[in-house]
């Protein structure tokens, strides 16, 4: 399965890992997007009403104690991390409104057509992200 | 008899005697306060305790329902005929989530005023957040987006792609 994101998503995560609070973000996201079957990765709350392109919201519990939030659209073998927002720490924010909603799938589906689109590997000691342009 | 009229070893002696019966009473009534202290600060540490088991007993229970809340999403085609129970569910996440957020506001006072560490209360807060946080999602999946042309319009267009 590739992993793949948005451009908005990579200039995030890596906002949010310069932040103590969220130190171990990476090792998180790691250790639950690249251990998982699709199947499993299904878990979540289905936006849409979609098995076959499923828009998520996925909920981590992070051990440093921050929460997360995570946007995310699972179609054929791929899934793309579209958007990420902490509910707890610094950057903690509230939910996002069904507007900013609608434009993030707007934006995937753009990204999608034009393959503007970064692929997102762990390093070797599965702790740091790296983003490949597509 | 009065002082006036024993001699002067016996007034010291009545002296002695009501100072030793003064010191007694105060000497008790010292302990009896330190006793009721010490029990009431036990009480209060017992009840804080308590509260702390409480708080932290319903975190894990909402935590625990909250992915099998999330799984009635998978639920596709939605079934028409169960949206009144879903209305009812996300009505009673609604009421559970005003309610504990009363809970965390007086649970916070209390912890507040008296410099009690609040590692509960904060985990409890942040559960009753996710469990109103998705009470939203719900009523969105079920009752709104169906409804929202823009949004329905995009997810044929991811479809079709």
């Amino acid at each position: 399965m590739e992993v793949l994101c948005l451009e908005d998503f990579k200039i995030e995560v890596e906002k949010l890992s310069k932040n103590n609070s969220y130190a171990s973000l990476e090792k998180e996201l790691i250790a639950y997007f690249f251990t998982k079957t699709i199947e499993e990765l299904r878990s979540g709350t289905i936006l849409n009403n979609s098995l076959e392109n499923s828009f998520i919201k996925k909920r981590l519990e992070g051990s440093g104690g921050f929460r997360i939030y995570f946007y995310i659209i699972i179609r054929k073998e791929s899934l793309y991390l579209m958007y990420v927002h902490p509910k707890t720490g610094k950057y903690g924010s509230d939910n996002i409104s069904p507007k900013v909603r609608n434009n993030l799938l707007a934006k995937v589906i753009k990204a999608i057509k034009t393959n503007d689109l970064y692929l997102v590997l762990p390093d070797s000691t599965n702790t740091k992200l790296n983003f490949v342009r597509r | 008899m009065s002082l006036m009229v024993v001699n002067r070893n016996q007034q010291k002696e009545r002296l002695d005697a009501i100072l030793e019966a003064l010191q007694e009473v105060t000497v008790r009534g010292a302990a009896s306060k330190e006793q009721d202290l010490e029990k009431r600060t036990n009480d209060f540490l017992d009840q804080i305790l308590k509260a702390k088991e409480f708080l932290k007993t319903q975190s894990a229970k909402i935590n625990e329902l909250l992915p099998q809340t999330e799984e009635i999403t998978a639920f596709i085609p939605i079934n028409e005929e169960l949206l009144p129970a879903i209305e009812e569910l996300i009505k009673s996440m609604e009421g559970l989530a005003s309610s504990s957020i009363r809970t965390y506001a007086h649970y916070n006072r209390i912890f507040t005023s008296n410099s009690i560490d609040k590692a509960e209360l904060k985990a409890y807060k942040q559960s009753v957040a996710d469990l109103k946080e998705l009470a939203t999602d719900l009523k969105d999946i079920f009752f709104v987006l169906p409804q929202d042309e823009e949004f329905q319009r995009l997810n044929k267009e991811l479809g079709a792609l």
